[in-house]
């Protein structure tokens, strides 16, 4: 019981702790977003803000899973350079991710296109869910349908008195039945 | 044990024989839960060793045969590895972010000027950059051989770059002969190699 605690305790620990890191990191990518200041931007009237809300929605190109807004490469710099140029010539946000991908491929939209063997990721989770989805229904609906007489033999018990088999329709029959079948049984 | 042959013999024997008689929907259910949990989990095996398997190839750096491309300068010349079949290519993977760059880069432009009338073509292909900073860069170092955008990266993918600079030496067959991997450091170096891919 007291390791139980102890435990417990320990594990009630770590739960803080990963949150308090969690937090701070998220909070920290948040702080590197703000301060990107792209120094094209402000030549071009165009704000930190406008340039930043373009890159949020690019991916780095030369890192894994780091936003463009975020990212401290000078590639990253460079390339929010150019979406603040492209700004300021009076592009919009969709024709500046049209270039990006142009330019750069498709990992910089963050998601995989929807061709060849990249289909199997958009489909395989709603595939997953939708199998999962029908065995829980099947289930459940096994565990709640009456069972038959014919077909409930594991359940069925013989009432001592009347020496018939009869088959519980009710949790309490079951258990009266259970009961009096493991009666019988020790005597 | 005991008990359990008293329970068989208590037992009326009709449901006796009905416990031995599988019910063929049980069968088929417990037939489906043993495909889900053993043959899902098995057929996501094989494809994960299967793209790990692709990934594992197409991750090597090119050798022999160089692998093709096509792509417009900066210039808007068009140029095809495969039409220069007969002279040396020495290709180059660069980006204006990258500083490794940089300390090769006056090195190449005076050695394309050196051998260009000796059947070696020079060709920068610019690795993940920005068009602006790009074109500095050229400016900067007075770079005049044929540079161009390496669009989504499809050169340096099928070459196999791991990172900028690398160059690849092609023989006049279409051969990769030589690569260096980082700058390259000295003339010494740079001749050694274009050595093996003059015509």
């Amino acid at each position: 019981m007291k390791a139980n605690r102890s435990i417990f305790r320990w594990l009630l620990v770590g739960m803080v702790v990963w949150t308090t890191l969690t937090i701070w990191s998220l909070s920290a990518s948040l702080l590197h977003a703000q301060e990107a200041t792209p120094t094209a931007a402000a030549t071009n009237g165009v704000t930190a803000d406008e340039v930043n809300a373009v890159a949020s929605e690019l991916w780095c190109p030369l890192c894994s899973g780091v936003r463009l807004d975020a990212c401290e490469l000078k590639a990253c710099a460079q390339m929010r350079d150019l979406i603040a140029l492209k700004l300021a010539e009076g592009e919009d946000s969709e024709s500046i991710r049209a270039y990006f991908l142009d330019q750069y491929g498709p990992q910089v939209l963050g998601q995989p296109p929807l061709e060849g063997f990249n289909w199997l990721a958009w489909i395989l989770p709603f595939v997953v869910l939708a199998i999962g989805g029908y065995f829980l229904w099947n289930t459940m609906r096994r565990m709640v349908q009456p069972i038959p007489a014919t077909a409930g033999t594991s359940v069925a018990s013989t009432d001592p008195t009347t020496r018939k088999t009869v088959t519980p329709s009710t949790p309490e029959d079951e258990y009266a039945g259970k009961l009096a079948e493991e009666l019988k049984r020790y005597g | 044990m005991a008990e359990l042959t008293e329970q068989t013999m208590q037992a009326p024997p009709e449901p006796a024989i009905a416990d031995q008689v599988v019910d063929p929907a049980q069968q088929r259910a417990v037939n489906a839960w043993r495909f889900v949990l053993i043959g899902v989990p098995l057929l996501f095996l094989v494809f994960l060793a299967m793209r790990l398997y692709q990934t594992n190839t197409s991750e090597q750096r090119a050798a022999g045969e160089a692998p093709p491309f096509v792509f417009t300068s900066f210039d808007g010349e068009t140029i095809s590895l495969a039409e220069l079949r007969g002279k040396g290519v020495v290709l180059n993977f660069w980006a204006s972010w990258c500083d490794p760059c940089r300390a090769e880069a006056e090195l190449l432009e005076a050695t394309w000027r050196r051998e260009q009338d000796k059947g070696i073509v020079f060709i920068g292909l610019d690795y993940l950059d920005q068009e602006p900073a790009a074109k500095a860069y050229l400016a900067e170092y007075a770079i005049s051989y044929a540079n161009g955008p390496d669009l989504q990266s499809g050169a340096a993918r099928r070459y196999g770059i791991k990172g900028v600079p690398e160059t690849f030496f092609i023989d006049p067959e279409g051969k990769i002969a030589h690569m260096v991997i980082g700058p390259i450091v000295n003339e010494a170096q740079f001749a050694k190699a274009l050595d093996k891919i003059r015509p």
